[in-house]
């Protein structure tokens, strides 16, 4: 266990929510986008998330020293949410089909909002640590002063 | 209790060395806020210091031999429904509480240093 495993902790934490924030970002972006490249509306997105699992070595070197095997949380993929369009009557719109219905982008502002706060304060949670951590590892060179 | 001269530091250290690691997977337990199905950890220390010193003094080998241990915390009552059972609220007190605690224990550590120290000194 290196002194700063507890901040490459945190650090993977920080990123996969900024990467949620990016995702929930582009989703709230496009709320109206109702043709992209594959002239389908925009599909909203959702980053997947689990536990990074431990290398072998790292595995091998808990064992050896009892110490925890902390290897932080990855992102594992961005996936689309297959929930179905928002049908809205909409005649004079170019992309309405035959009986008058837009297809629009399946994007629900406030369930984006408040995933976008959950990040944020998760963030803010990453930070606290990492500052923490920080603090904690200052203060054991002032042993002996 | 100890007989040797830095048989108080040696347990501190051991103090320090939980404290940190209880650290570590706290900061785990808090990256892995948003994972779906996962379970947090805990450090257990002070319980089996507490065991080891019921029976008879605390000897520095007891001291040494007693190992901070991570165990997951499998309880059920998870009130999400994606089966993560960290709090945040619990985590963050959790957090703070082990900062001081680990700050208190420097400022141990550093005393017991300077009392050598004017041992030295004495003239």
């Amino acid at each position: 266990m290196s002194i700063f495993s507890a901040m490459d902790v945190t650090a993977s934490g920080l990123t996969v929510q900024r990467l949620r924030m990016d995702v929930i970002s582009q989703n709230v972006a496009n709320v109206n986008t109702t043709r992209t490249e594959s002239g389908d509306p925009y599909k909203r997105k959702v980053i997947l998330v689990q536990e990074a699992t431990p290398s072998f070595q790292e595995v091998l070197q808990s064992q050896m020293t009892n110490q925890p095997t902390t290897s932080g949380v990855k992102a594992t993929a961005i996936v689309e949410d297959s929930r179905p369009f928002v049908k809205v009557y909409d005649p004079g719109h170019p992309d309405a089909n035959a009986e008058g219905y837009v297809n629009m982008p399946n994007v629900n502002i406030i369930e984006e909002m408040t995933n976008m706060i959950s990040a944020s304060r998760a963030y803010e949670a990453n930070v606290t640590v990492l500052n923490g951590t920080k603090g904690m590892a200052m203060k054991a060179l002032e042993i002996g002063k | 209790m100890s007989t040797s001269m830095f048989g108080q530091v040696s347990l501190l250290s051991k103090a320090l060395e939980t404290s940190w690691m209880r650290n570590q997977v706290i900061a785990n337990n808090i990256a892995n806020v948003d994972t779906p199905g996962f379970k947090k950890n805990n450090v257990i220390f002070e319980e089996y210091l507490i065991q080891a010193s019921e029976t008879n003094n605390l000897t520095d080998d007891m001291i040494q031999n007693t190992k901070p241990q991570v165990v997951e915390d499998q309880s059920n009552l998870a009130y999400r429904v994606d089966g993560n059972n960290v709090d945040i609220d619990v985590e963050m007190a959790k957090r703070a509480q082990n900062e001081l605690y680990y700050n208190a224990v420097i400022s141990q550590v550093s005393h017991q240093f300077r009392q050598i120290n004017t041992v030295l000194n004495a003239k």
